[in-house]
């Protein structure tokens, strides 16, 4: 286990308290890219921070590499790479001058710059205050990495980035995990959890509302049923197939039904009518996100108990 | 915990192969990057006036300072309470190293140590620094090395632009003992205001805040010393301000120690400043 975060609390404030996150829990498996997904203010920096021993925890705890963030905070930082949120550079230096800076901080030699710079191009030689900003984020990217640390906390990693440098990027996360580094890492981006990340936790309000495989939560986000009939079908009869969630009928004549759960009863159902066209689709995972930010209470992280309330709401 | 099946046949771990080497001090080179423009414009400064106060000295012996400080207003504005010689070294220190120098370079001095912590939390880059091995108490050391450096870097410029007078002028003569005695208070003096500067950057974030707020104090020190020395009913105010602990021109004029207890006062205050200010970086959270 890299990172193992314990009942974790943060409480801004005395007067007025402001309970930036609740009791999280969650564990990141050595050689994995873990996704941190939530909406504006969730506690997802605050709980990156506290993982860096920036901000102290009210209560629980965060261990990585098995040593305590707080205690420990020098022996993890020896092997960990971060690149924060909001990234700002000191204008008045070089790129190669910024990059050499943060090698010497770290004490080690930037082993793994050669081969970034082959990857991602920055002129080296220009000062920092004439980049624009996804030139910027992409010399904090290669700051994070440049030492060979064993885990890079990635705070929204390719805001800033064009689409090209987002596809390098991702390319170059999933090369990277070949290479046993862990990855922790917040977005926005769903597109980007859902092409690099194999598993995901998602934030809400400060607290934990779900802990899964990507997988897990594509087979949750249920399928998308396309069917065009030859002959007329009462909408009613659609929707009272017992795994069918909604039926929306579009301009073309066909139905668009949202199964969660199995597909088998819909296809009997089907089956009494002539069907002329029939597509099979998987539902995006964005929507499954978005209910996560949106729905009713936080669930415990545990992905059984998830689920479970999951389909209740359902 | 996690419904995933386990990495543990993930390939065998191969990061962590980079060399160490050696790290310097690059908080302390970085903060004086930082601070380079105060720290240069004060530099600056006192070579510019000690210059001019050499090239017009004959011109200034014909002026009766020494009636002007008599009069106790002007001598508590000045920070000098009597001139009891018409030497270089007199005048220099009436001019130069009065109440003047607190006020201007050690303001400079307090705003860059006030902005030393706190613009780098506000503008975020010290998430970068801490997220290194390095810690909180090693970060605030040498920010404070640098301010110290700033320190002796604006007094070796004194020293240095006076012994070009003497060189340069025929007449400018000093008394090198009480001129550099002179210097200790001074440096006395800039080493609290340090203390003050590094303590307020340690509990704020906002950076011109934290630099404007360290500044006030040595304004209040200088009024304080002002009104303390010019009224009777406020005479206790004196006792805060540093100037009253060591009285750097009047030590060069007077040729008179103030007293190694009182040169000590601004010394242990600014100490004190300092490490309180590293109790509360050491604690709180940081966030811009």
């Amino acid at each position: 286990m890299v990172i193992e975060v314990s009942s974790l609390a943060k409480t801004y404030g005395r007067r007025t308290p402001v309970r930036a996150v609740r009791d999280l829990s969650f564990q990141v498996e050595r050689g994995e890219i873990f996704g941190f997904l939530g909406p504006n203010g969730a506690g997802k920096t605050t709980t990156i921070r506290c993982m860096l021993d920036l901000i102290r925890p009210t209560t629980g705890r965060v261990s990585i590499f098995g040593l305590d963030s707080r205690r420990d905070s020098l022996a993890i930082h020896r092997r960990l790479g971060y690149l924060p949120g909001d990234v700002r550079l000191p204008g008045d230096l070089t790129a190669k001058g910024f990059l050499d800076r943060y090698s010497r901080m770290a004490g080690l030699e930037p082993v793994l710059l050669a081969n970034l710079l082959e990857r991602f191009e920055i002129p080296l030689h220009r000062k920092l205050k004439g980049f624009s900003k996804g030139m910027r984020q992409t010399v904090a990217i290669l700051q994070a990495f440049m030492c060979d640390p064993e885990l890079v906390i990635l705070d929204e990693p390719t805001s800033g980035l064009d689409p090209l440098g987002q596809r390098t990027f991702n390319q170059f996360l999933l090369d990277e995990t070949q290479q046993g580094r862990t990855i922790f890492m917040s977005s926005h981006n769903l597109g980007e959890v859902e092409k690099t990340c194999r598993r995901v936790a998602v934030i809400r309000g400060g607290e934990l509302v779900a802990v899964e495989a990507i997988e897990r939560l594509r087979e949750r986000g249920g399928q998308v049923v396309i069917v065009e009939f030859a002959d007329s079908v009462p909408e009613a009869g659609l929707r009272a197939i017992p795994t069918v969630q909604s039926v929306e009928r579009q301009r073309d004549g066909s139905y668009h039904l949202k199964v969660a759960g199995s597909i088998d009863p819909v296809i009997k159902a089907l089956a009494r009518h002539t069907v002329r066209r029939l597509e099979v689709e998987e539902a995006p995972l964005e929507e499954v996100f978005l209910r996560f930010y949106t729905d009713g209470p936080a669930v415990e992280a545990a992905p059984a108990l998830a689920a479970a309330e999951s389909d209740k709401r359902t | 915990m996690s419904s995933t099946p386990s990495l543990a046949q993930a390939p065998a771990l191969v990061p962590g192969r980079a060399r160490p080497r050696r790290r310097g001090l690059p908080v302390l080179s970085a903060t004086l990057r930082q601070s380079r423009s105060l720290i240069g414009a004060a530099c600056f400064y006192v070579f510019i006036i000690g210059l001019l106060i050499g090239l017009i000295f004959p011109a200034l012996t014909a002026v009766d300072l020494r009636s002007y400080i008599s009069n106790g207003t002007v001598g508590s504005l000045i920070g000098v309470s009597k001139l009891t010689s018409s030497t270089f070294s007199a005048y220099l220190a009436v001019e130069l190293y009065g109440s003047f120098f607190l006020l201007l370079f050690g303001g400079v001095l307090a705003y860059a140590a006030g902005a030393s912590i706190a613009r780098n939390i506000e503008d975020g880059t010290i998430d970068l620094d801490l997220a290194r091995p390095v810690s909180r108490t090693r970060l605030y050391l040498e920010k404070w090395a640098a301010m110290l450096v700033g320190l002796v870097m604006i007094l070796a410029v004194s020293v240095v632009t006076a012994w070009l007078d003497t060189r340069i002028f025929p007449d400018a003569s000093l008394d090198w003992q009480w001129f550099l005695l002179g210097h200790l208070d001074l440096a006395s003096m800039l080493f609290f205001v340090v203390g003050v500067g590094l303590l307020i950057s340690a509990a704020l974030s906002a950076g011109r805040a934290a630099g404007g707020a360290a500044t006030l104090v040595v304004v209040f020190g200088y009024l304080a010393q002002t009104f303390g020395t010019a009224s009777d009913r406020l005479s206790f105010l004196k006792y805060l301000s540093p100037y009253y602990y060591v009285p750097a021109a009047q030590v060069i004029i007077s040729q008179q120690w103030s007293g190694t207890g009182k040169f000590l006062v601004p010394l242990g205050a600014g100490l004190i400043a300092a490490l309180a200010g590293l109790v509360i970086f050491r604690q709180r959270d940081i966030t811009p």
